[in-house]
């Protein structure tokens, strides 16, 4: 996979729980996500019982990396500890088909935020030895 | 008719940019300060309730202030996180215990060590999150701080209200013209739109004069029943109500409404057993310029959409139909968290604001929200029981 053109290995996540499950997906090329294994509601990563019907067991699954642009912003205070660039860096929060949300940026460079409602897909580049989804830039449909 | 319990003393502490913060130092001052308004000694003191505070800094109470400080046997002792409503829920923790009997003198204390002569306003802030959870997968979507965060909120704000930039200046430049008459304010200059304009942006679109001004320093309440050593007018907390909704990373929760808000609002006032017309005075935990506006809109204050031009024509300012944030808040005043709004209340109330004081003040309302909007607190507070 492509080495982050963004991030320094030092904003690597840790692979201990509750990411490990999510982590380990994504080394595989993966977006793996929790569900509740009794109404199929989505979960947060760190959730035990389903909001929506209070069961507690929950289940992890491959879902399509794709969903919809929320809202996005520019981060102009570049923090050189965790960031390569020097330039401002879009940060996007995109609401998956499968129902999580997540907080991403771009796979390769962009100077750009990406308008509300934008279709994108998502792929993996790897920051220190972690694998993070990213926006496919080429792939952005507004 | 007893008195009830009541807020008879306050000390605020608030360290310069060169000095070397020390949280317990401060609180310490703090304490003595608020009980030198209260007319009681060091050792009378027999509750003392602390605002954890782990958010940044190192150097934080604990309850080891207890042994460092010169107080009596102390009846109650402990620590409370409730991110940002913190010190509104102590205030009336305090007054409960006080009123039960279970305590006479309890302090209620807060304490931050945000800023050093090394680490300059903000940089902190900017770092915190940890490599774990939620926080750590999000710092590795480039997400970096509070701010990103409240960015966020702005653009969801922005999308689903029509708003835009100007309003957010509106906020800024409303309670900066408080900030002038404030002397605890550490921005006192009045703002024009060329200023704002030249602020550096942060994470677009929330710029430096949007963001809340770190400080380091501490802040005290002594919360017993009014009595002739007083030296200050009592301030009663008169009602209280809270919602805490932890947001969710998937649908159909919001990812930036603070749910429930307009129900703490009007049952903040029921507990009051008081009306929103009588609030004089509308102090908002402002971490950022965004907060005043969504707060003022999911309060019921204005209607949604509508709170930039509200504040844009002079509504919060002095004189206005509702005085907001009439310190400079914390964007311009300073970030004492939860701290902040609750010392302006306290201020207006007893007639000391100078040349910022709103005529005959008698019921303020603090409200403080934690997390990302996802804890909000009203607290009604008033100089009648």
């Amino acid at each position: 996979m492509t080495i982050d053109w963004l991030l320094r290995d030092t904003a690597a996540p840790s692979d201990v729980a509750p990411l490990s499950e999510y982590l380990a997906g994504s080394a595989e090329g993966k977006l793996m996500l929790p569900f509740c294994a009794a109404c199929q509601h989505p979960l947060d990563l760190d959730q035990l019982h389903c909001d929506e019907c209070a069961h507690q067991v929950r289940v992890w699954q491959t879902v399509e990396p794709a969903g919809r642009v929320t809202v996005s912003i520019m981060m102009n205070r570049v923090d050189a500890r965790y960031v390569k660039q020097e330039a401002a860096y879009p940060v996007i929060e995109v609401s998956l088909n499968s129902g999580h949300r997540s907080i991403v940026s771009t796979s390769t460079v962009s100077d750009a935020p990406i308008a509300p409602g934008t279709e994108v897909r998502l792929e993996f580049v790897q920051v220190g030895t972690q694998y993070i989804p990213r926006i496919i830039n080429t792939a952005v449909k507004g | 008719m007893s008195l009830s319990a009541a807020i008879t003393g306050m000390g605020v502490v608030i360290c310069g940019p060169k000095e070397i913060p020390d949280a317990t130092g401060n609180a310490l001052s703090a304490i003595s300060m608020a009980a030198q308004e209260a007319g009681i000694d060091l050792r009378e003191i027999d509750g003392l309730l602390i605002n954890q505070n782990e958010l940044i800094a190192d150097d934080h109470l604990t309850l080891d202030l207890s042994r460092r400080g010169a107080f009596g046997t102390l009846k109650v002792l402990y620590e409370l996180e409730s991110k940002g409503t913190t010190m509104s829920v102590l205030l009336k923790q305090a007054t409960e215990i006080v009123n039960a009997g279970e305590a006479d003198n309890v302090v209620v204390v807060f304490a931050d060590a945000a800023i050093s002569p090394n680490a300059p306003s903000g940089a902190a802030f900017a770092s915190m999150g940890g490599d774990t959870g939620y926080r750590g997968l999000e710092r590795a979507g480039g997400m970096l701080g509070a701010v990103a965060a409240y960015a966020l909120i702005a653009q969801h704000y922005f999308v689903e209200r029509n708003a835009d930039i100007d309003d957010l200046f509106a906020v800024a430049q409303a309670q900066r013209s408080w900030a002038v008459e404030n002397p605890l304010a550490w921005i006192r200059e009045p703002l024009t739109r060329e200023k704002y304009d030249a602020a550096p942006l942060v994470a677009a679109p929330l710029r430096r004069l949007d963001c809340a001004r770190p400080v380091s320093g501490a802040a005290a309440f002594i919360v017993s029943k009014p009595n002739s050593s007083n030296s200050l007018n009592p301030v009663y907390v008169r009602g209280m109500a809270q919602r805490h909704t932890m947001r969710r990373r998937h649908a159909p929760h919001s990812p930036w409404r603070p749910v429930g808000a307009s129900e703490v609002f009007t049952d903040a006032l029921k507990q009051a057993r008081t009306t929103a017309d009588a609030i004089d005075n509308l102090q908002i935990y402002d971490a950022f310029t965004i907060v005043p506006l969504v707060m003022m809109e999911e309060l019921g204050v204005v209607g949604p959409g509508e709170a930039g031009s509200f504040i844009a024509a002079g509504n919060t300012r002095h004189g206005g139909s509702l005085p907001v944030n009439t310190g400079g808040g914390q964007i311009s005043g300073f970030y004492l968290q939860g701290a902040t709004p609750l010392i302006e209340a306290v201020t207006q109330l007893r007639g000391q604001g100078g040349n910022r004081q709103i005529a005959d003040a008698s019921t303020s309302m603090v409200v403080s929200v934690g997390g990302r909007l996802e804890s909000v607190n009203a607290l009604v507070m008033g100089v009648q029981q």
